[in-house]
């Protein structure tokens, strides 16, 4: 026999086996698919003869359908094709009986391998293209095929096969290395969520020890994001990403995890079958992996309970979490309750290992808090707003449209400002690294005597006397590139001056008032309202007084301190839309400005300013 | 020829398999004996190439089994409790094989189908369990290798199957080059079909030997002499391996050649004299008490 009909039959063959997981995924496709994107154009339909959205809005959504990222549903079935497939394509290594039969035969294993592996891929992709075919053909029916449609469709269509090979390939390494349904199922858990719950840990871990850590910094310890496949498959739908290096990067993934596959199911043994592990070198190896996150999030959890620098339920929490996981695991092992307590000595390691990591961070060895780049290596800092009400967005256009999407404000600041005059603002950074440590310490042991954080920052003193936070952002952008992100805490009374040097920048001030950077033209008109904001008058820019007013108030603006800001209070208030061309007379994304006491043109002249407005419009109107 | 050369296998602390050196030759039925546990199934799942030794070679014709297409095309393994692939008949069963074994005799199976009276459309999961073991046969004898591989398979069929299936395998013997394996811990079932018989015992091999060679050199005897000197005078002459009186009556096991051993005892013209058949079991037990073990304790 030639080893293609060798290989067609036993294709063949499997195919019959997995009728089932084709049809499951079948059902799944259509549900996910054409009747989702059917009841949601019946919604949006709804919604566009309510003249709430637009055909063109609606072409987008539905295009959207086919992405895992406005379409959760079809990741979700991808994900759980992978593991079913996976896990069914090759639970016949679980079984002596059919081990005997398999192995017996005059096939070679990577013979029996990929038959199997090619119709596991195929139980996700004939599937898909079933439910994409229909889809398109409903969108028909309400006129919303497109040739951007059909692309975007065909793209996504790619990018989730191979993310599902990833996926796919992963689910078969957990059920080669294991040897009964239930732990290939659990191993296949460990696989997708291990990257993540390591590197949510870790991060939970810098919040708590490191008082300057800051959310969006660079973890200095983590674990590399191709070793999630969630996380793989998750970053290929990233518009910015899928053109650049991902797509080969997880072919090549896919393609190393294939070869493991193959390698390791040459060297199983078929005695494994029914054991928990099919490599027992593994054993210890997988456990210290498991027992040291267990561990620590253990700690975490008791810790969460009380206040935050309490170690000693930090520490039991650690002790009984490495317990528990290290009885659980060595009885899934062995598939014996009595075996609960055997091999203690990875249970020592994982604690010792978490001993030190639980130091490093404690006591700060690598001296987290305490860092600041070297002024010379510094190319600019940006920093977070304060004192400031403004609602920020962050924008992406196409064509047609340009979506935006509020966002943090110290987001915001910290990836639009650049301020290259550092030095007071690196003087304050020095500042904020001595504060920040006596702060914390100081709080801390007043919390745990009070334990009421009011009444404490109160009597202490350390309540800022600022309008805003005590808390100041850092970015740090070194000339070689890389960004380095602290959380200071600053004590603006004592730093007024230092900070009000800052604040007067126009590399400060710029981004923080966005309206400072813009032109006359930019700004299509100035919604007032009134103090109740139940009645708004527009100042569009084709009125007499308009130019007047901007002008007007980008120069108060301007001149506006920090002194300005802590003793004056806002009279009146007014918004402006973020983009001209799309709305017409209301905008649902206004930025607010206020107008200060402390201005120089004092609320007399607004008033009447904006009262002749007011009278000028009402005569037009007449 | 099958070969295997110090095959050595251990489950975690067990050892299943020690040391174990043998042939299999061609043309004859190999039975391999032992209790339960003695390692006839590893040794087995060795020979098929499932199992990988931990040391030792295994070669069948010459080459090496394990991950070898080759030298597993020329056996087939019938496991002690055989798998069918999940909803299927023996039709389709049949198919399967035939596109494994290049040699497969659909024709054949169709007629031992009829035979036995098994329906090739009916699922297999509806079959008895002495029904499935004689389809395994069916389709082992159907694939047409030269080695078939039973593990405990007779154990499962009724005496008139059983007879039916020993005679397909010597007709089968008679046909073509074909030699069957055939591991059990009841020896009263293989007596009348094995050629050479090995028996297995905590991983080891304990004997392995040709049931004629053994039966030729080992026989029972029982007699009743004049006086007890002449009873002297005759035992002195014999290999004797067991000696049971009962009172008078002389039942001895003796070594050697039978003709040798019925002169010898004539001349003494004893009272009563007689040679009684030895079964394959009584062979063993005074074979393997003669390497110290007592082994009428292990065996059924």
């Amino acid at each position: 026999m030639t080893s293609k009909n060798l290989f067609y039959n036993l294709w063949k063959e499997n195919i019959k086996r997995r009728v089932w997981v084709m049809a499951l995924s079948l059902i799944v496709f259509i549900l996910v698919l054409p009747i989702y994107s059917a009841m949601s154009i019946e919604h949006w339909m709804q919604n566009l003869a309510r003249e709430m959205t637009t055909i063109p809005e609606i072409l987008i959504s539905f295009q959207d359908l086919f992405g895992i990222s406005e379409n959760p549903l079809l990741m979700a079935a991808t994900v759980g094709i992978a593991v079913v497939s996976g896990v069914q394509g090759y639970s016949f290594l679980f079984s002596r009986k059919k081990i005997d039969l398999y192995h017996s035969i005059p096939v070679k294993r990577i013979q029996l391998f990929i038959p199997i592996y090619i119709n596991g891929i195929l139980s996700y992709v004939i599937p898909y293209i079933i439910g994409f075919i229909i889809t398109l053909c409903v969108g028909g029916i309400y006129n919303l095929y497109t040739f951007d449609v059909l692309k975007y469709g065909i793209i996504q269509f790619f990018l989730n096969t191979l993310g599902f090979l990833f996926l796919y390939t992963i689910a078969i390494l957990a059920v080669i290395m294991t040897g009964t349904l239930l732990v290939s199922l659990l191993a296949c858990f460990v696989f997708f969520f291990y990257e993540p719950i390591a590197n949510s840990i870790i991060q939970f871990l810098y919040r708590q020890f490191f008082f300057t850590f800051d959310y969006r910094s660079n973890l200095g310890i983590h674990f590399p994001s191709f070793l999630s496949p969630l996380g793989v498959f998750m970053e290929l739908q990233d518009k910015d990403l899928y053109y650049g290096f991902w797509i080969p990067k997880v072919i090549l993934l896919s393609a190393l995890c294939i070869a493991l596959c193959i390698f390791l199911y040459r060297i199983r043994a078929s005695e494994s079958s029914g054991k928990a592990m099919a490599f027992p070198k593994t054993k210890a190896v997988i456990k210290v992996l498991l027992l040291i996150p267990t561990g620590l999030t253990g700690g975490i959890f008791f810790q969460s309970f009380v206040y935050r620098d309490s170690m000693k339920w930090f520490l039991l929490g650690i002790a009984i979490s490495l317990l528990l996981a290290h009885c659980v695991i060595e009885i899934i092992y062995e598939s014996d309750y009595k075996a609960a307590l055997h091999h203690p000595y990875s249970l020592i390691l994982s604690g010792a290992v978490i001993v030190i990591v639980t130091s490093v961070f404690y006591f700060d060895l690598f001296q987290y808090d305490a860092y600041l780049p070297k002024e010379e290596d510094i190319a600019s800092i940006s920093l977070s707003p304060i004192g400031t009400n403004i609602n920020y967005y962050s924008s992406s256009s196409s064509p047609d449209n340009t979506d935006y999407r509020q966002i943090d404000a110290s987001t915001y600041c910290l990836n639009h400002m650049e301020i290259t005059n550092i030095k007071d603002a690196y003087s304050l950074a020095q500042y904020g690294i001595l504060y920040t440590k006596d702060f914390e310490k100081n709080y801390s042991n007043l919390y745990r005597k009070d334990g009421d954080s009011d009444f404490i920052m109160e009597e202490s003193g350390l309540t800022g006397n600022y309008r805003s936070t005590n808390n100041l952002v850092y970015k740090f952008t070194l000339k070689n590139g890389k960004e380095v992100y602290r959380d200071y805490s600053i004590n603006f009374k004592d730093q007024k001056e230092l900070f009000n040097k800052i604040f007067t920048l126009d590399e400060y001030k710029n981004i923080v008032f966005p309206l400072l950077s813009a032109t006359q033209e930019d700004i299509s008109y100035m919604r007032w309202t009134n103090a109740s904001g139940t009645k708004s008058q527009w100042l569009t820019k084709d009125e007499t007084y308009y130019s007047q007013i901007f002008t007007t108030y980008q120069e108060e603006l301007r001149s506006l301190t920090i002194d300005d800001l802590e003793t004056s209070l806002p009279v009146c208030a007014f918004y402006v839309p973020l983009d001209q061309k799309t709305f017409k007379t209301y905008s649902e994304f206004e930025n607010t400005y206020y107008v200060f006491s402390s201005f120089k043109k004092p609320w007399p002249y607004w008033r009447k300013v904006v009262f002749l407005l007011i009278k000028y419009q009402n005569k037009r109107a007449l | 020829m099958i070969e295997t050369n110090e095959l050595c296998k251990t489950f975690d602390d067990i050892q299943a398999v020690s040391q174990v050196t043998l042939t299999i030759k061609e043309g004859n039925v190999f039975g391999l004996i032992g209790t339960n546990g003695a390692g006839k199934s590893t040794f087995l799942r060795m020979l098929t190439g499932i199992l990988k030794p931990d040391s030792g070679t295994i070669t069948i014709d010459q080459l090496p089994v394990f991950e070898n297409p080759k030298a597993k095309s020329k056996f087939f393994y019938i496991s002690d409790e055989q798998y069918f692939l999940p909803n299927s008949t023996p039709k389709e069963m049949a198919h399967y094989y035939c596109s494994i074994y290049a040699n497969f005799r659909l024709d054949l199976f169709s007629e031992y189908l009829d035979c036995f009276e098994l329906n090739p459309t009916r699922r297999i999961a509806t079959f008895s369990k002495g029904m499935k073991k004689q389809l395994s046969i069916l389709l082992g004898l159907c694939s047409y290798t030269k080695y078939l591989f039973c593990d405990e398979t007779f154990d499962g069929l009724d005496p008139v199957m059983r007879q039916g299936v020993k005679s397909i395998f010597a007709n089968e013997m008679t046909q073509r080059d074909f030699t069957p394996i055939i591991a059990s811990h009841n020896l009263r079932e293989l007596e009348d079909i094995c050629d050479h018989v090995g028996l297995l015992h905590k991983g080891g091999v304990l004997l392995s030997k040709e049931l004629m060679e053994m039966k030729s050199n080992i026989h029972k005897l029982q007699c009743v002499f004049q006086n007890q000197d002449m009873e002297q005078s005759v035992l002195e002459q014999l290999t004797v391996i067991k000696l049971e009186r009962r009172g008078s009556l002389l039942t001895i096991t003796v070594k050697g050649d039978k003709d040798a051993i019925i002169n010898s005892v004539a001349l003494s013209s004893p009272v009563f004299f007689e040679v009684l058949p030895l079964s394959l079991e009584e062979i063993f037990i005074s074979e393997t008490e003669v390497v110290g073990y007592d082994i009428k304790k292990l065996i059924l």
